[in-house]
């Protein structure tokens, strides 16, 4: 599947843009020549199971995954090339007020609902992989997702990016639902600050639910996304 | 490998998207994000969901208990499965009038029973239908009450008595004793607890103001003739009121002719002089027009064979204690709506000694207790009796009389007790 799918793309397609290359891989915009439609495509080394079980739902805040394949940890994606930018490019221009960010965390949480209930949490929750489709929030980028397995003790590896990724991520337990909830969290302040909690702490409601979010004991965060949702 | 199913390209076996036409292949499920219910909405929605939940079990619980009718009056409608029942608490008196009578005159210090009736009829068509609500009784209670110390009362256990009054669910006997003058006021209250639990209360409140008693002696005024006798208790009509008790203590004469008592109740009581002589009348003693009761007591009736010795007429009410009816062609009698009734009485040598010739009307005790009828040709003639309640002669003699008890009317009797020789 995954030699097959690299030769027709190698055929079908042209690159327009690398949009980021990483040791672990890379991430290019790509337009299909006869139709001129064009899609992202990802490679990375890890785990793709998340993207497989993508491949059979569609959501508004999470992006179409079109395809995956894997052969020998080595990751070929297709997916839905979502237009806009991203929040962290908004942020070199503005921060966001508290109404604009509740707006989005909640569309955040729909999206990360949907990835939850599949047992998966994304581990990079950051502004650079949230895409504003007009008044739409879009999730992206689930290469460092995983599955949660109940019963690990932790995670196997070190993801997600520095200053966004929670306690638990860097080994001290296994990464769940509740990773997420303190990415979010951080997420919140830098779109309210532009700052990490650590550093400058949203004020008003929106502080304490940073706050409450970015717990290093994930039991005193917010249950699941739902209850951080109502909490927004 | 499988074609796209848009292009017709050559597909891989697990594909979801052509590569080829740039078009998905796969089904995809369309996930709705959830929409979480705020806590503040979700604890409203739950508030108000237990809210009806507690109305609706409390609407059930209020339907299935027990209820309580209290109205604080004499009457109420009942209602359950087996209809709508009327019920009323009424002072007993004559068995067709069941007028309250709220006020009842009493003379101080003299003891009182009077009954108090439970009648039930249907609500819709006012039919007695005492069986069909009694089958639901589980327990009726009574207590009779009243604030005023200068006044005893009590009262019996709710009884059915059938015999006395048979139209009646239940009859409770009031006793009452007034101690001292004036207005006295008590309260009955009949308790019915329904098998299904349902409690009805029904609180009769009465008055007894005391009457004023008036006793004439032969002293006080002239009675030793009839004529004087007839003057004065016409005369009582016009210097009394109606409540009042009228004694008249006669001397021990023998009143030659009869007495007629029309306008208002007298109470006659005989003596016995030192001599032996009773207190009698050789004429008719006839009684017409009295709502009350008329006591004769220790007095003579002595006839010669022909005419009525005492009469009650139209509504009179006579009681005899400890007299003598004799040689009357009818020695007592009821005629019209009267009644009449003896206690320690002998009728002797009468053709006929107590007979009842009256219509439905004025009932009173139905007991003839300690009575002798001897040498009669009839002792007792049972015409026309105004009651369906059994007459009863416990400890009564009948001897020597042509016939004993003659019943062309059929009245009930209840003769246990009596004595024929």
């Amino acid at each position: 599947m995954y030699t097959w799918l690299e030769n027709v793309l190698r055929e079908e397609y042209e690159q327009v843009r690398l949009l980021k290359e990483s040791p672990r891989g890379s991430v290019r915009l790509v337009r299909h020549k006869n139709s001129g439609k064009r899609f992202i495509l990802r490679r990375f080394t890890g785990n793709g199971e998340v993207y497989q079980k993508l491949l059979g739902c569609s959501c508004p805040n999470l992006p179409l995954v079109l395809e995956a394949a894997e052969k020998d940890g080595e990751n070929l994606v297709i997916e839905e090339f979502v237009q806009g930018d991203t929040l962290g490019f908004l942020l070199e221009g503005a921060l966001f007020t508290p109404k604009e960010t509740q707006g989005i965390v909640k569309q955040l949480c729909q999206a990360l609902w949907v990835l939850h209930s599949m047992a998966a949490v994304h581990r990079d929750i950051k502004p650079e992989n949230v895409i504003l489709r007009g008044k739409q929030a879009v999730l992206i980028d689930f290469d460092a997702a995983r599955l949660h397995k109940p019963g690990a003790e932790m995670d196997t590896q070190v993801l997600g990016t520095t200053g966004f990724a929670a306690p638990e991520q860097y080994g001290l337990s296994q990464s769940d639902v509740r990773t997420d909830i303190y990415s979010l969290g951080v997420l919140i302040n830098v779109l309210l600050t532009g700052e990490h909690p650590s550093k400058k702490l949203a004020g008003g409601h929106m502080g304490r639910v940073v706050h409450r979010c970015t717990q290093v004991n994930p039991q005193k965060r917010y249950k699941d996304v739902l209850h951080l949702m109502e909490a927004v | 490998m499988k074609p796209c199913a848009h292009c017709g390209a050559s597909l891989h076996e697990e594909a979801s998207f052509c590569p080829y036409c740039a078009r998905t292949v796969n089904e995809r499920k369309a996930i709705q994000p959830a929409r979480h219910m705020p806590r503040r909405a979700l604890y409203s929605a739950l508030i108000i969901l237990c809210a009806a939940a507690v109305l609706v079990l409390f609407g059930c619980w209020a339907h299935s208990r027990p209820k309580v009718y209290d109205n604080g009056g004499a009457g109420a409608v009942y209602t359950s499965r087996s209809g709508s029942f009327h019920l009323d608490l009424s002072n007993w008196s004559d068995g067709s009038d069941r007028t309250p009578k709220d006020r009842w005159f009493s003379e101080v210090n003299y003891p009182y029973r009077y009954p108090v009736c439970l009648y039930v009829t249907r609500a819709e068509d006012e039919t007695r239908i005492t069986d069909e609500f009694m089958e639901n009784v589980a327990s009726i209670t009574a207590e009779a009450r009243s604030p005023d110390t200068s006044m005893s009362i009590s009262c019996t256990d709710p009884e059915p008595d059938r015999a006395f009054i048979p139209d009646a669910a239940t009859v409770i006997y009031v006793d009452y004793n007034i101690l001292s003058p004036g207005e006295h006021e008590a309260e009955l209250t009949c308790t019915i607890t329904m098998k299904n639990g349902d409690i009805i209360r029904l609180r009769r409140s009465q008055q007894y103001p005391t009457t004023t008693v008036y006793k004439f002696t032969a002293q006080d005024v002239p009675m030793n003739t009839i004529q004087e006798l007839q003057t004065f208790v016409d005369g009582l009509a016009g210097t009394t009121n109606e409540a009042d008790r009228i004694y008249l203590y006669l001397p021990p004469v023998v009143y030659e002719g009869g007495l007629s008592i029309t306008e208002r109740p007298v109470n006659l009581c005989g003596s016995i002089g030192a001599d032996g002589q009773h207190t009698a009348f050789t004429g008719p003693v006839f009684a017409a027009n009295q709502r009350g009761i008329l006591d004769f007591s220790d007095i003579d009736f002595l006839g010669s064979g022909q005419g009525v010795g005492v009469r009650a007429s139209n509504g009179a009410r006579i009681h005899l204690t400890d007299c003598r009816v004799s040689g009357w062609e009818t020695g007592f009698l009821a005629d019209g709506n009267a009644w009449i009734v003896a206690s320690g009485t002998v009728f002797e040598h009468n053709a006929v000694g107590l007979c009842f010739d009256a219509e439905q009307g004025a009932v009173s005790d139905p007991y003839y207790m300690n009575d002798t009828f001897q040498d009669n040709g009839t002792a007792v003639l049972l015409e026309r009796v105004p009651s369906d309640t059994p007459l009863s002669f416990p400890d009564t003699l009948f001897t020597g009389n042509g016939q004993d008890i003659d019943n062309p009317c059929g009245q009930k009797l209840e003769l246990e007790g009596a004595v024929f020789q």
